[in-house]
């Protein structure tokens, strides 16, 4: 059997979906399948989607792959008869953020846009043989706005062999890709409300040199220069010793860092927001903070956090509703 | 690219890639994929890789059709091929069916390397056999930049052994069939040894019969998978010398410069293309006519006379060291 992977890679932003086209297909090639991976460039400038969706619709894999896997958009315009398809996010910029400061406005251009979309999409979507989705608000975007069915899958996870005993005068950390929606400038407007020794880490892979500029310009205009740091990477497992508390607050992500399961599975407190959108499927009052989008609300709750009690049965996976891991999903795939 | 084969180009652009990052450049690959029915799809690929968005990126390094259709004003092109079937492979055994619709894409092609090579801000090609058919058939002035090998340094030279390694992906065009047919013919204790993915189902199972059919099972043995750099570099350090007998290859092919820096001489053909660029006739190598028992005959040679097979060997070694074709050079090029 031979299986054709495809993802898109944009530049500056997070991973996730090349990530998890590379796990793919070393999954199919680890059981002795024969499975192949082309990346495919995009942009996120929605201006320039029509062109993309055209790009993507017309390109050709041939016949000799029995099953396509596309991950993420606009991946899965490729045709193919036996097309399936994993999707994180699905056009922010024109829905969940439409008209607000992480999107697109709501212009006459953009509104046509978004039309040709919607049609086009869910012409796509209804055309796949199979459908997942990484969080159960997407799944729900998904179904209400163009009526397709879809599972939620859910990646797998090292488990940490224990839990890390959390003490007070650890730092606070946030893993961003310096996406708009992260809202890295509340972080620090809301760090800026903290008084005391407290530090925080702002883990910034693969950012763009002007954001890292940017950031480091409000960081010093707040004052804050002793107290934040910036680090050119990924959270790794030994930065988790110096963790106390994370922080996630992105705008109506459907999508979530894996730092957040991270910090969960190590019995560490996650402060979040109420518009967090999909990391609200992870917290629980007993791991968890979820505060008003404000800067001092945000600081109340990091502050909340420090004071919650060692978690006694760290997070161990899954959500409140039902998702199915992986590998189960791959294997059914290819019987 | 084409699905499911892993080449010398594909190696070389994944070292490019990993070269630049050692280099502190960011870069990232794509793969933009060639179908096999190519006859139907060619114009809607043409046409989506031109619509591809790379705004984003200071520079695109492009190396085959149809990824070097892509828009882009700092585009440089490091061509290994065009799409050789409608060039100079066009009336042979190895170029499209003669039909209405073999000339349309003929014609299609041509158009589009007219107009997208030159778009380029600087054309660059992997061996003067490539430079030299850009000019013969689009009037395109190019500069050549040979390939550097990926760990070059790992290659050595153990011992002069009793077998011929033809170390390279397995189809008709490579012609190891050539080489096989070539073992009926010897009369020293030479053997062959083959090794390289063959997506050529048909053509492998011919060699096979041919194996099966002459007896010669004892002489011939074919690796039918793809080998490890490690288990290559093993192989080629106890062999008696290479073989690359490609018909009309673009570039000398990997397989010279490992053996060059393995200190083995090569065995190539008249007809192989760019490996003329590399080897020299009684020097490092030698050049046969495309027949088995020409073939047979310098393979003899060379086992009869082991001493001069290593002094062969070590030629071209010091050849291509002298070369000096190194990542540095290249990258300091490619972003000119």
């Amino acid at each position: 059997m031979k299986i054709m992977v495809c993802a898109v890679r944009p530049d500056f932003s997070p991973p996730r979906e090349w990530e998890l086209a590379e796990y793919i297909t070393a999954y199919y090639q680890k059981i002795g399948l024969e499975a192949d991976l082309f990346a495919l460039p995009a942009n996120n400038d929605i201006l320039d989607m029509p062109e993309q969706v055209a790009a993507f619709r017309m390109m050709e894999i041939g016949s000799t792959a029995d099953i396509f896997i596309a991950v993420g958009c606009p991946a899965f315009f490729i045709q193919h008869p036996n097309k399936h398809v994993f999707l994180f996010q699905l056009l922010p910029e024109l829905f969940e953020y439409w008209n607000t400061p992480y999107g697109v406005p709501a212009t006459y251009q953009y509104t046509k846009i978004k039309d040709m979309v919607n049609v086009a999409v869910g012409r796509q979507l209804h055309s796949v043989k199979s459908l997942f989705c990484g969080s159960n608000l997407l799944k729900e975007d998904i179904r209400k706005r163009f009526g397709a069915k879809a599972e939620v899958f859910r990646r797998e996870q090292e488990k940490p062999e224990e839990s890390i005993k959390r003490e007070k005068n650890r730092a606070i950390a946030m893993q961003t890709w310096f996406m708009p929606e992260d809202r890295i400038e509340l972080a620090v407007d809301a760090f800026a409300h903290i008084t005391g020794r407290l530090e925080m880490t702002l883990f910034v892979p693969d950012a763009h040199p002007l954001d890292c500029r940017a950031t480091q310009t409000r960081i010093e205009k707040a004052g804050l220069c002793e107290r934040v740091r910036m680090e050119s990477r990924t959270i790794a497992e030994g930065d988790w010793q110096t963790i106390s508390t994370l922080l996630s607050i992105p705008y109506e992500t459907r999508s979530v860092d894996r730092s957040v399961k991270d910090a969960l599975q190590r019995g560490m407190p996650v402060v979040t927001t109420q518009d967090s959108g999909a990391v609200l499927e992870y917290v629980r009052a007993q791991n968890s903070v979820a505060v008003k989008p404000e800067a001092c609300e945000i600081a109340d709750g990091i502050l909340h956090a420090a004071q919650l009690k060692e978690l006694k049965k760290p997070w161990r996976g899954g959500t409140l509703e039902k998702e199915r891991a992986i590998n189960s999903v791959l294997e059914g795939l290819v019987k | 690219m084409t699905p499911y084969v892993q080449g010398g180009a594909e190696i070389l652009v994944d070292d490019l890639r990993i070269q630049l990052k050692e280099n502190g450049h960011m870069a990232h690959l794509y793969r933009i994929p060639f179908p096999d029915n190519y006859e139907a799809a060619l114009m809607n690929t043409i046409a989506a890789t031109r619509m591809l968005r790379l705004d984003g990126y200071d520079r695109v390094i492009a190396f085959k059709f149809p990824a070097y259709c892509v828009e882009h004003p700092n585009k440089v092109m490091w061509m290994f091929h065009q799409f050789r079937q409608v060039y100079e492979l066009d009336g042979t055994e190895y170029g499209l069916p003669q039909s209405g619709v073999a000339k349309r894409i003929k014609e299609v092609v041509h158009a589009v390397d007219n107009a997208d090579i030159p778009k380029s801000r600087h054309v660059y090609t992997n061996a003067q056999e490539v430079s030299n058919r850009l000019m013969k058939y689009n009037s395109i002035p190019s500069e050549v930049l040979p390939p550097p090998l990926k760990n070059a340094e790992h290659y050595y030279c153990d011992s002069t052994g009793d077998y011929i390694f033809y170390p390279s992906r397995i189809n008709s065009l490579k012609r190891q069939h050539l080489m096989v047919q070539a073992m009926k013919h010897t009369k020293s204790g030479v053997k062959l040894v083959i090794a390289g993915q063959c997506p050529e189902a048909g053509y492998m199972r011919e060699m096979r019969a041919f194996v099966a059919e002459n007896g010669i099972e004892d002489k011939v043995t074919i690796m039918d998978e793809w080998i490890s750099d490690e288990r290559k570099v093993e192989l080629l350090s106890k062999s008696l010398a290479a073989a690359y007998i490609p018909y009309k290859e673009d570039s000398c092919g990997f397989v010279t410069m490992e053996a060059q820096y393995a200190s083995k001489p090569v065995i190539t053909c008249i007809d192989s293309g760019g490996t003329v660029e590399f080897v020299r006739q009684g020097v490092d190598g030698c050049f046969v006519a495309p027949d088995p028992k020409d073939l047979a005959a310098a393979i003899d040679r060379l086992y009869e006379d082991k001493q001069m097979a290593q002094r062969m060997g070590e030629l071209g070694r010091q050849s291509i060291e002298e070369k000096n074709i190194t990542w540095e050079n290249t990258i300091r090029r490619l972003l000119a």
